[in-house]
């Protein structure tokens, strides 16, 4: 089996097999930012398979930077097409029929899951779903990159296209108005992704909060 | 470092930064005053709950398997699709076709309207000075006898000039054994008589043409048209071609000596470059601002 760079080479030289090897690689990463920018499951087939195609044949211009950013790149463009070419109305999401192995699911990771939290996650996703697309397209791409695949700063600004400061500005609109919508169909959020407040709330239930998230951060004496 | 700052503005100003620093991304000095600020404020640490909650349902985002393989076959390749061939965004497109359209239109508008100058002066013949001579040459020009003089008409045949309302014509007269007695009258009453044998006179330009005249004294000897010369009167200010080796002239009616072999011009010349500066600014810019555009172009395609 052959390594990243040594597929990327043999592609170069025009080798498909070797560049399918590297689409089966990425593509569930790929689909997943497209469907998450379109929200829809048949557009995001077509911009995944036209994002690869055009990798295909642009490959030979690739520069040796991170490859699934260079990826990357290509898939939101192909979205901004599908966006701009299609209105197409999305269909109902629960009709994906899963084909993949579990082990393709990277945030499940090895847990086994219970029926409950499995068809809370799908609830959740599908809250989700509707909350991006209440998102300007921008705004959207930037939130899937930054906060579903957490990418860096700086790897977005290169992705996109777009300097860091927008990429920041974007981040916060987009993250006000996703909560905005959840807060508002909180109802349809399962009880366990809920925002409660934790311990007393204030100052004390933010730094049980920011001890959950940073770890390591020194929260003595502020 | 400012102790006192205003409440609204240190609210907008951690508003606009909590993002970051649930990122990580901020500097020691913008976490410390937003951390500061947090310590006081109920309203800020609960938009920051709720972005951190935010940012942790995204985390858990049920990856969705893919519906298909994607895998390319020789006839996905072969299907020429569109959006595969990388294209400039739409505003850089856009402002191509604009800028390019501008430029030609541009380009067309300073070549047709550039005025054609092809005034041609006719060479008159030489005159016989005689007390009541009356006309040689009935084309090219008239000639006035009257007793102790001889006044040369020459007419302008053409004229296109339209920018300039007066011109200056250069009659050159020569007699044939010029002494310092025989002088050329100039046309304008108080202008020096000189011993010269060509004058340069402001005319003023009218529908029909321009008329010159110049009177020469009569004596024995017979007087010629050496050339006749019409320039816009700009062109007085600085020497012309034929003039380059005199000096220059100081006023349109002092007369200065012809080089020996004067040309015969027949054109006069188009009005000079600051008349049509605004027109080359225009390209210039245009120009310019296609080049920056293509460069772009080509610039975004590499950085695919």
């Amino acid at each position: 089996m052959l390594d990243e760079t040594e597929l990327i080479a043999a592609a170069q030289r025009g080798d498909l097999k070797a560049f399918n090897q590297l689409v089966l690689n990425y593509q569930t990463t790929i689909y997943n930012i497209a469907y998450r920018i379109l929200g829809d499951g048949d557009m995001a087939a077509d911009a995944t398979q036209e994002a690869f195609i055009s990798a295909y044949r642009a490959i030979g211009q690739y520069r040796g930077e991170s490859f699934k950013g260079w990826l990357m790149r290509i898939v939101t463009n192909a979205c901004y097409d599908q966006l701009r070419a299609k209105k197409r109305r999305p269909s109902a999401p629960l009709e994906a029929v899963l084909y993949g192995d579990p082990e393709e699911s990277r945030l499940q990771g090895e847990r086994i899951q219970r029926p409950e939290e499995y068809v809370d996650q799908q609830e959740l996703g599908e809250l989700i779903r509707r909350g991006l697309q209440t998102l300007p397209p921008d705004q959207r791409a930037v939130l899937v990159l930054s906060d579903i695949q957490e990418m860096k700063y700086d790897e977005i600004a290169h992705v996109l296209g777009i300097p860091p400061g927008t990429v920041k500005s974007r981040l916060n609109r987009a993250r006000s108005k996703l909560r905005d919508f959840m807060q508002a169909h909180a109802e349809l959020l399962p009880a366990r992704y809920r925002l409660e407040a934790k311990g007393g709330g204030g100052a004390a239930g933010l730094a049980d909060l920011l001890i959950e998230w940073m770890g390591v951060w020194q929260l003595g004496g502020w | 470092m400012k102790k006192i700052t205003l409440r609204k503005n240190e609210h907008q100003y951690v508003t606009k930064r909590l993002s970051a620093w649930i990122d990580g991304t901020l500097s020691e000095r913008e976490r410390g005053r937003v951390q500061a600020h947090l310590q006081s404020c109920e309203a800020c640490r609960q938009e920051l709950e709720s972005l951190l909650w935010v940012k942790r349902l995204l985390r858990q985002t049920p990856t969705v398997p893919v519906p298909r393989s994607f895998v390319l076959r020789p006839a996905d390749l072969e299907r020429s699709s569109a959006g595969a061939r990388w294209q400039p965004p739409v505003a850089i497109r856009w402002a191509t076709a604009v800028v390019s359209l501008l430029f030609v239109i541009v380009l067309l508008g300073d070549l047709l309207s550039a005025p054609l100058m092809t005034g041609r002066l006719k060479m008159a013949a030489p005159v016989e000075q005689e007390a009541t001579m009356r006309q040689a040459n009935a084309h090219e020009s008239e000639f006035v006898a009257t007793t102790g003089e001889v006044t040369q008409e020459v007419e302008r045949v053409q004229e296109t000039v339209v920018i300039e309302k007066e011109v200056v014509v250069t009659v050159a007269v020569e007699k044939a054994t010029p002494t310092a007695a025989q002088k050329v009258m100039p046309f304008s009453p108080d202008a020096e008589a000189t011993p010269t044998v060509a004058l340069r006179m402001m005319i003023p330009l009218t529908d029909t043409g321009a008329t010159v005249e110049a009177t020469v004294p009569a004596d024995e000897q017979p007087v010629s048209l050496m050339a006749v010369e019409a320039t816009p009167s700009e062109e007085n200010l600085s020497p012309t071609p034929e003039a380059d080796s005199q000096q220059a002239v100081a006023g349109p009616t002092r007369g200065e000596p012809l080089p020996e072999e004067t040309p015969i011009p027949q054109t006069v010349e188009s009005p000079p470059l600051p008349a049509r500066l605004p027109w080359r600014i225009a390209e210039l810019g245009l120009g310019a601002a296609l080049i920056i555009l293509i460069v772009l172009w080509f610039v975004m395609r590499k950085r695919i």
